[in-house]
């Protein structure tokens, strides 16, 4: 689909991120303390610049990673598609998914709307004390259960999966980017698949980044031992604003980088930034 | 000092620099760069065919097309994605489109539909399994250039990916329409503030749906609308137990549906959706009435799978209505339909209903029959989950018939597949079984270790929903014992789950309940006010047969009381 030589220096790149990388090579070092980092920040700070930057540190340790970009993205059934997404991209053969699977090849996959009374599925009784009812029968959706049961036992494969996979690597990572634009259903099964295992020490060795403009929906007093809720980036220095002009070719002076600096929010908006720069080296260059 | 930061003050907002530093890059570009750079924040993402296809050249890109796409590149603000082409910074796109839509709306709509046109093209000539995501391109540039057309192509889509349960692309199509909503016209935004509704429902965010349903009833609203409206605000009420207003929505719905003599399909949906409130409530005849109407269309109209569920559910409604032969009639013409299509699981599931039948006819031998043949039918297919499910079931009937061991056979080979197949929700109803069968054998420490075992793991999949029933039979095994205080606890424990939920006819069965046990205990000034509670909910909820009861409950209570005050 078309070519695509990237030409432009990746703005963001310039920002060190340094303390943001810190907790993340501490986590990769210590995963039994918190493997869960969320960013959160308005656009232009330079988020998925940074999630760039841990991967570019995967990539060259040789750790396992996966990189999921919700915008523009869907994943019906995230149990399976999302899951199959991410193990793809791990490179990973998932074992348990497959037999999870398995019983429900022969059979029954499909949702159906018939009504099945289930006897005794959960008989809501206390010695005939239910207004004077002997016993209440709960009537279920057959499909229903049987689509319930089939998500459980796939979240459960998959969480062992990932187990596998990090016990034999030693670390996975998962970025998820853009996190905005997670659907409901996707992110009711990240929080039940991936990153409450993790709370919950069901996963081990596994890491997980967040990035995009809102943390996933959790209540903060619950997560913060567990992960690191990060909800600004550090900001650009005026030599970060030079060494952006340099490597762009264009030899920027004192005072522009100090203009450029303040026009940038003090250096918080790196996206401003990189196309200041431009801009004025497009002006030099103009006859 | 450069010519930029002087046109940059303290005061402007984020959006407003970056206004700035595009009219600067606008300024500097070569003209079809920067005509481009406008074009290419059409389309969510761009490549070479896309620049030349806006710039009229069709799907062969010139040298001069591939030169725009370079140039672009270069800029800081472009980025690759997802391996298709390039995207703008969503920041800078966002403000391109504002500005454009505000300056030029002609233009933007011009441009639009040729995007419309590419992305038509590319559908054309998909895959199926690519066919999706351009026709959702398409249909987001139809909006903004036919909005009737585009919206056409919204709804269409919508319902197909509501109706397959692809919540997460209902959530992305969604997201594409709203950001054309300034486009739409006033009956098209209304309709999209539906699905939204329509999406927080299936997605069980009931309190989100009930706002935006509740919010569009005080709208103007075209027939259609407000009849589509009715019944999902009546599928809402019914969710929350509010069956007088389920009731009313339902009928309010047929009305207008009726009127209107173009949605037989539509009528025959609320028709089953109002039949099954009145069988909840025990008004068998009015359910059947429905159940009947709904039959008589898709009759009509040859639905045989609906048929076939509702032969099924008017077999419900006899069962509950305890007239035995109805009900397996209406069993036996479902039957007839799965047999016809051959549909192995809706057999499977109507020989279960039969058996629950003749169980409830004490009718063992047959009971056992159809959960056998049912059981075969699971064992053909490989279904383990079936098979659990109809051991279970078999586990019923004997427990029924009070055959203790049998029935502790069946509930542990349920037991033995749901943990080989890890269905932990399964094994927890088959905990609270075989709790339920040593409380009835007197094992109460037994039947408490069951229970502890089903509460355990309804913690451990946070399900506390599944805790009520539990609570509520191990309170019973404490009043049993005549320990009051922990049973109370029990109870109460229940009861806090049913408020957090909403659950209010669980609540009134639960407030019943700790009425009844302080009831046992004498303590009579406790229990009226409970029972006073319980009887409110249910009149206000319109369970008039569990009212009935609870209006006994309640006068026995408190002549109970009076006989007390009269003696002291």
């Amino acid at each position: 689909m078309g070519s695509q030589v990237a030409k432009s220096v990746p703005v963001g790149e310039i920002v060190d991120f340094d303390p943001e990388l810190k907790l993340f090579l501490h986590m990769l070092a210590h995963p039994s303390e918190r493997r869960l980092m969320f960013i959160q920040a308005p656009g232009g700070r330079g988020k998925t610049c940074l999630l760039r930057l841990m991967r570019r540190h995967c990539k060259e340790q040789g750790i396992p990673w996966c990189w999921v970009n919700f915008r523009g993205e869907s994943y019906d059934n995230p149990h399976l598609t999302l899951a199959r997404e991410i193990c793809d991209q791990l490179g990973l053969v998932p074992r348990h998914l497959a037999e999870a699977l398995l019983p429900f090849s022969a059979s029954v996959t499909e949702v159906s709307v018939e009504v099945q009374e289930v006897s005794g599925s959960k008989i809501i009784t206390a010695g005939g004390n239910v207004i004077e009812c002997q016993q209440v029968v709960m009537t279920v959706s057959a499909a229903d259960e049987n689509l319930r049961y089939l998500r459980e036992r796939l979240k459960r494969a998959f969480v062992a999966d990932l187990a596998d996979l990090a016990a034999d690597k030693g670390a996975v990572v998962c970025f998820l980017d853009h996190f905005e634009d997670v659907s409901d259903e996707e992110e009711s099964w990240l929080l039940e698949a991936l990153l409450s295992p993790l709370r919950e020490n069901e996963l081990e060795r596994v890491i997980v980044v967040t990035g995009g403009r809102r943390w996933p929906k959790i209540e903060d007093w619950e997560w913060e031992g567990c992960a690191y809720l990060l909800d600004a980036l550090s900001s650009m220095s005026i030599d970060h604003v030079k060494e952006y002009a340099g490597r762009i070719g264009y030899d920027i002076s004192d005072e522009d980088a100090h203009q450029c600096w303040r026009a940038c929010r003090e250096g918080r908006i790196p996206l401003h930034m990189g196309i200041f720069v431009k801009n004025l080296k497009a002006m030099e260059l103009r006859p | 000092m450069t010519e930029i930061t002087d046109r940059i003050t303290p005061e402007m907002s984020e959006e407003e620099v970056l206004g700035v530093f595009l009219d600067e890059i606008m300024a500097w570009a070569e003209p079809d760069v920067a005509e481009a750079l406008r074009f290419c924040a059409i389309p969510h993402w761009f490549n070479e065919e896309i620049i030349a296809w806006l710039r009229g050249e069709g799907l062969n890109p010139s040298q001069r097309s591939r030169e725009i796409l370079a140039a672009l590149t270069e800029l800081t603000f472009v980025g690759p994605y997802h391996e298709r082409g390039w995207v703008y910074h969503e920041n800078v796109r966002d403000l391109l489109l504002r500005r454009w839509r505000e300056r030029d709306s002609q233009e933007f709509k011009e441009l639009s539909g040729r995007a419309a046109g590419y992305f038509e093209q590319k559908a054309e000539a998909a895959t199926d399994a690519e066919r999706d995501e351009w026709e959702r391109e398409q249909m987001y540039h139809l909006l903004a250039a036919d909005s009737e057309r585009g919206f056409e192509l919204f709804t269409d889509m919508f319902g197909e990916a509501r109706s397959f349960y692809q919540l997460s692309t209902c959530a992305l199509l969604l997201e594409l329409a709203e950001e054309q909503e300034t486009q739409l016209s006033a009956d098209d935004r209304l309709w999209l503030r539906f699905c939204q509704g329509q999406l927080a429902r299936e997605s069980a965010q009931w309190a989100e749906a009930l706002a935006i349903f509740e919010g569009l009833w005080g709208e103007e609203l075209s027939p259609s609308l407000e009849s589509a409206l009715a019944n999902d605000l009546g599928l809402l009420y019914r969710y929350k137990g509010e069956w007088e207003r389920a009731v009313e929505y339902y009928e309010r719905s047929l009305a207008i549906k009726e009127k209107m003599g173009d949605d037989e399909h539509g009528m025959a949906t609320t028709y089953n959706n109002l039949g099954e409130v009145y069988r909840v409530k025990g008004e068998w005849e009015r359910a059947i009435e429905c159940y009947k109407r709904s039959l008589a269309i898709n009759e009509k109209v040859g639905d045989e799978h609906l048929m076939a569920v509702t032969f099924n559910t008017l077999g419900l409604v006899y069962k509950d209505k305890r007239e035995w032969k109805r009900a397996i009639e209406y069993y036996e013409r479902s039957l007839a339909i799965w047999e016809k299509v051959g549909d192995e699981h809706g057999m499977a599931a109507t020989f279960d209903n039969l058996g629950l039948v003749y169980q409830a006819k004490k009718e063992w031998d047959r009971a056992m029959e159809y959960h056998e043949r049912s059981l075969a039918i699971y064992e053909k297919v490989g279904d383990e989950y079936g098979r659990a499910f109809t051991f279970n079931n078999l586990g019923g009937v004997y427990q029924a018939k009070e055959e203790w061991e049998r029935a502790i056979e069946c509930y542990e080979r349920s037991l033995a597949i749901r943990e080989k197949i890890g269905d932990e929700h399964g094994m927890s109803t088959t905990f609270n079984n075989l709790g339920l069968v040593y409380q009835a054998k007197g094992e109460w420490e037994r039947a408490m270790e069951y229970f502890e075992e089903d509460l355990a793991i309804c913690e451990k999949l946070g399900d506390e929903y599944g805790m009520i029933p539990t609570f509520t039979n191990l309170g019973g095994v404490y009043q049993a014992r005549g320990e009051w205080e922990r049973a109370v606890e029990c109870y109460e424990r229940s009861l806090a789950i049913l408020e957090k939920v909403g659950d209010e006819h669980g609540m009134a069965f639960s407030y019943n309940n700790i009425a009844r046990l302080y009831q046992d205990q004498g303590k009579l000034q406790e229990a009226v006010p409970l029972f006073k509670k319980s009887v409110k909910i249910l009149e206000r909820i319109g369970d008039e047969y569990h009212a009935k009861l609870g209006r006994e409950n309640l006068a026995r209570a408190k002549r109970e009381l009076e006989a007390r005050k009269g003696q002291a």
